[in-house]
């Protein structure tokens, strides 16, 4: 009950409610505008929110993450581009809706829908973190390095259709985290006689590269500037007729929160589940999916809000990202002294208190400026690129300065985003790689770790690998490493082909 | 006519990248031996170059993987080309515009870079009104300015 209270005392805290407001505000255009991420804004608010109270951070970046996974539909809607990667499949209906003058329904659906999805993730994430904090406290090292890598191995095979890319993309990442002092003996490795790289490859301009960086080298070499937005006119669409799919929604919100919670999958997955479940559960839609159905844009936008529950649940609880937008929080936390994991809730309640509190006052703010604010921005989404990428690399530059305030961390950020062009030039998410250099460090420890505790025992491999989690944790990722080796693909493609004929 | 002669080995992008990752992989695990061995002079579970030699060992056999999916392309006529056409000549102009942009920023402060850079990324991307460039790239160089040095106390170049 206490913890109730202190939650929904946040709310009274009128510079904590406009520290959201602002998160929620940039979180709007950033997600909006095609070309911006919510990743990328994350990764810049990290280093802008240095010097802040981790709570004052907190907030921000909650009202950036919840609002801008939301208003990546308003382009979807607008403009067919989705303006984040999760509201690609709010397109398929979204936009078919609004060339049928219809742009102001769609819209409202999207904001009504991704409201319930947040506030269902969040809810699912403050009742259950202390169970499965509770879990986390019998984790060995060796858990910890086996759960980390199961999340690599996710993230491999859901963000790219090359599962070997997936994992190359991850094991870049790890060989970049392990570049520095090392940890465990405070032996430097893999500096090369570089003395900026003994303090290690610091995260945010890798990060601020990888997501800011490159994003604007692929915007400029594809020569994309330019866009055009459907006509908006104002339609009475009764909230009862919304509500119509409520129930629904909260099916496709559960799936968006299990989503979230698997390392390494996020937003587009579980928007792509639940689209294809609303397709065999919906039998008579009100228009045929993809010609302006709006149960696909309830399918899309409830699950895919519903995973920042999901995905802050892995983050909080065992210090595991759920999306990279997780990975990059988990930074924050770093950076301001905060150690995520099973102790976590026991050590910092007040902290996990004010991150509930900030996405729920963020879901409030999502329902107000996606009622009132999102239908009139689009002329602002419009804006051209060529006016917006010279800004963006300017707020990359700054970004990557600001932590350390040293011009080798804007070098990084250059380098990286070099490197972030050329992955998703040929087809390599740069989202794993992300997660493993977030993840890379503790991996390290903790397997080495566990190694030097099992050498002790007199069964070695008993000691390393006989614990129930830890076998079960090996089965989940021997089950995604042989289920994405081509051959295997092929043969459980080949039998769900007999069994349908 | 050229490209049908040359080696369907190097024109595949799965094969040039897996030569890459290769050449990569065993590099890292001669750097971890040598070191190991060589600097360090601990057991293996104490190493600190336990762990990039595992990356290693793993990313040889994901560039063995790669290769035999390129392959695949190659035996199955596949062709895995990218439909966009990447326009080289302003990637190439942006790229070092950034360098030039980092390289001066320490040395003529950060107002004054940021106006040339902001001007002559406008002018790459197709801007071309003269004044609206001159007066954007002062306005957003000094509103980005005040926002982080005075507003936010974010210390800049």
């Amino acid at each position: 009950m206490s913890e109730f209270i202190n939650v929904f005392s946040y709310f009274l805290d009128f510079r904590y409610v406009f520290y959201v407001l602002i998160g929620a505000v940039a979180g709007l255009f950033v997600g909006a505008i095609p070309g911006l991420s919510v990743t990328m804004a994350t990764a810049l608010l990290v280093s802008i929110t240095y010097l802040w109270s981790t709570t004052d951070a907190m907030a921000t970046i909650m009202g950036v993450y919840v609002v801008g996974v939301f208003s990546g539909a308003i382009s979807s809607i607008l403009i067919n581009i989705p303006g984040a990667p999760s509201s690609v499949v709010t397109a398929l209906d979204g936009y078919p809706l609004a060339r049928q003058g219809e742009a102001y329904k769609a819209l409202k659906y999207a904001t009504v829908y991704s409201f319930v999805g947040s506030m269902f993730g969040l809810i699912v994430l403050w009742v259950i973190a202390r169970p499965i904090t509770s879990l986390a406290l019998k984790f060995t090292p060796m858990d910890y390095f086996l759960l980390a890598f199961f999340g690599l191995t996710t993230v491999g095979s859901l963000t790219t259709n090359n599962f070997s890319k997936g994992l190359i993309s991850a094991m870049i990442g790890l060989f970049v985290s392990t570049i520095g002092i090392d940890s465990v003996m405070g032996t430097p490795r893999l500096t090369f006689g570089i003395y900026d790289l003994q303090a290690g490859i610091n995260t945010v301009p890798a990060l601020i590269g990888l997501f800011g960086l490159s994003e604007v080298l692929v915007n400029i070499s594809d020569g994309n500037l330019e866009a055009e937005v459907s006509k908006l006119t104002k339609t009475v669409v009764k909230m009862k007729d919304i509500l119509k799919h409520l129930i629904y929604s909260l099916y496709y919100s559960i799936i968006g929160t299990f989503v979230g919670a698997l390392p390494g999958a996020g937003g587009p997955v579980a928007s792509f589940l639940a689209y294809n479940t609303a397709k065999k559960i919906i039998k008579n839609p009100s228009k045929p999916f993809g010609d302006g159905a709006v149960e696909g844009i309830v399918a899309s936008e409830s699950s895919n809000n519903a995973c920042i529950g999901g995905a802050l649940i892995p983050m909080l609880t065992l210090a595991v990202p759920g999306d990279a937008v997780t990975a990059i929080i988990l930074s924050v936390f770093y950076v301001h002294g905060l150690r995520p994991g099973p102790m976590f809730l026991k050590q910092s309640p007040e902290m996990f208190q004010a991150i509930i509190a900030a996405g729920l006052i963020a879901c409030v703010f999502l329902l107000l400026l996606g009622l009132l604010i999102a239908p009139k921005i689009g002329k602002i989404i419009t804006v051209p690129k060529r006016i917006l990428l010279p800004i963006v690399t300017v707020l990359c530059v700054v970004g990557s300065f600001a932590g350390n305030n040293r011009m080798f961390d804007v070098i990084l950020m250059f380098v990286f985003g070099i490197v972030g062009y050329f992955m998703r030039k040929r087809g390599y998410s740069v989202a794993p790689m992300t997660l493993a250099i977030v993840l890379g460090g503790m991996m390290d420890s903790n397997f080495r770790r566990a190694i030097s505790l099992a050498s002790s025992e007199s069964n070695f491999i008993s000691a390393l690998f006989g614990r129930p989690i830890t076998i079960v944790l090996i089965m989940l990722i021997i089950v995604t490493l042989f289920s994405n080796i081509p051959a295997v693909r092929n043969i459980i493609s080949k039998d769900k082909n007999n069994t349908l004929n | 006519m050229q490209n049908s002669k040359k080696n369907p080995f190097l024109t595949n992008k799965s094969c040039q990248e897996s030569i890459l990752f290769f050449i990569l992989s065993i590099g890292l695990f001669i750097y971890s031996l040598t070191k190991h061995y060589g600097v360090v002079k601990l057991e293996w579970k104490m190493s600190p170059y336990l762990f990039p030699a595992l990356i290693s060992i793993f990313l040889f056999f994901l560039s063995i993987l790669l290769f035999s999916d390129g392959l695949r392309q190659i035996k199955e006529g596949i062709s895995v080309e990218n439909d966009v056409k990447v326009s080289w000549k302003k990637l190439i102009s942006a790229v070092i515009a950034c360098m030039v942009y980092i390289i001066i920023m320490p040395i003529i402060t950060f107002i004054p870079s940021t106006i040339l850079f902001i001007g002559y990324m406008l002018y790459l991307l197709g801007e071309r009104r003269k004044l609206f460039i001159i007066f954007l790239s002062i306005l957003v160089s000094v509103i980005i300015y005040f926002l982080f040095s005075v507003l936010l106390n974010v210390m800049l170049p």
